[in-house]
């Protein structure tokens, strides 16, 4: 067994069976002949049966879904927002200008 | 990432009708893409309560943000990206887990042509990933999910969670690592 090669065969393996990323011809020449490598190798080879399984595992969104999303949206349009907050903040500083003329009227009286 | 059996075409005039400001277009949206969005966030978060809010605050941003969408991706591609970042959010906010995998398994699960004992295999198999899953940190999580169930692309999982392509790749092998010893254990 070549520790060096094993370890260089470790780091490669994930990604040749989960992404498919082929083996060099020395590291391939190591996995046939050592056998802690091959275990390695069958563990990735169970996590991608289990990540396929549970990848084709239909999912479905409960029956309340598209009637609580809804029911959510009762606000104006999106495509008004954007002057909606332009005249909530002209509101704003008008009624902030009207208090400090207000304030300093009374301060000088 | 388009929905089954209908024409991207629809799905662009329902866009173009729901970015007016259209709400019936957009239920429509939502409808023909609850349960890709909510598939996506049930494995994002590992439990159906959470993910149910996950995928639902994604749908209102998506509404919220309809006049930014400039069209470049498909609007699937767009509400995903969407309920990853909200999913990210959402965990970060709360550290609720998944406690009991039996309540993670889809409505149906469709066996086919297996023989029992092969589905049952399979099952124990598919509740062995669920809890694996369960103990990676969350940004592995998101990797695995992303590539090996969701089939993104290093780009397009780097440019969605802000990190380079080099780190996406790094922290996918790590992830990969652990997931295969928690795999293990868990068998």
């Amino acid at each position: 067994m070549n520790r060096l090669r094993c370890r260089k065969v470790r780091l490669v393996l994930p990604g040749h069976i989960l992404g498919e990323v082929p083996l060099g011809e020395r590291d391939a020449r190591h996995l046939e002949q050592c056998l802690a490598c091959q275990a390695e190798a069958a563990g990735y080879r169970t996590l991608r049966k289990a990540l396929n399984e549970y990848r084709d595992e239909p999912v479905t969104a409960p029956p309340w879904f598209v009637t609580r999303v809804m029911s959510f949206l009762d606000r104006p349009i999106p495509a008004s927002s954007g002057r909606a907050r332009v005249r909530v903040l002209t509101a704003v500083v008008v009624a902030g200008l009207a208090v400090a003329v207000w304030g300093r009227r009374r301060l000088v009286s | 990432m388009t929905s089954p059996g209908v024409e991207g075409s629809e799905i662009e005039s329902l866009v173009d009708a729901a970015r007016n400001g259209d709400v019936g277009a957009f239920e429509r949206l939502v409808e023909l893409h609850q349960h890709e969005v909510f598939g996506l966030a049930v494995r994002l978060v590992g439990d159906r309560e959470m993910a149910a809010d996950v995928a639902q605050e994604a749908m209102i941003k998506a509404w919220r943000a309809l006049p930014k969408f400039r069209g470049d991706a498909a609007f699937s591609t767009w509400v995903h990206r969407i309920t990853v970042n909200t999913a990210w959010t959402m965990r970060s906010r709360s550290k609720r887990n998944a406690a009991d995998p039996l309540d993670e398994i889809g409505d149906v699960a469709d066996t086919g042509r297996l023989t029992p004992e092969h589905a049952g295999e399979m099952a124990m198999l598919r509740d062995a990933l669920r809890r694996a899953l369960d103990r990676l940190p969350e940004m592995h999580r998101t990797l695995v999910v992303l590539k090996d169930v969701e089939g993104w692309s290093h780009n397009e999982i780097a440019a969605t969670l802000g990190i380079s392509e080099t780190a996406a790749k790094v922290r996918l092998h790590r992830a990969h690592v652990r997931l295969r010893e928690y795999l293990k254990e868990e068998m």
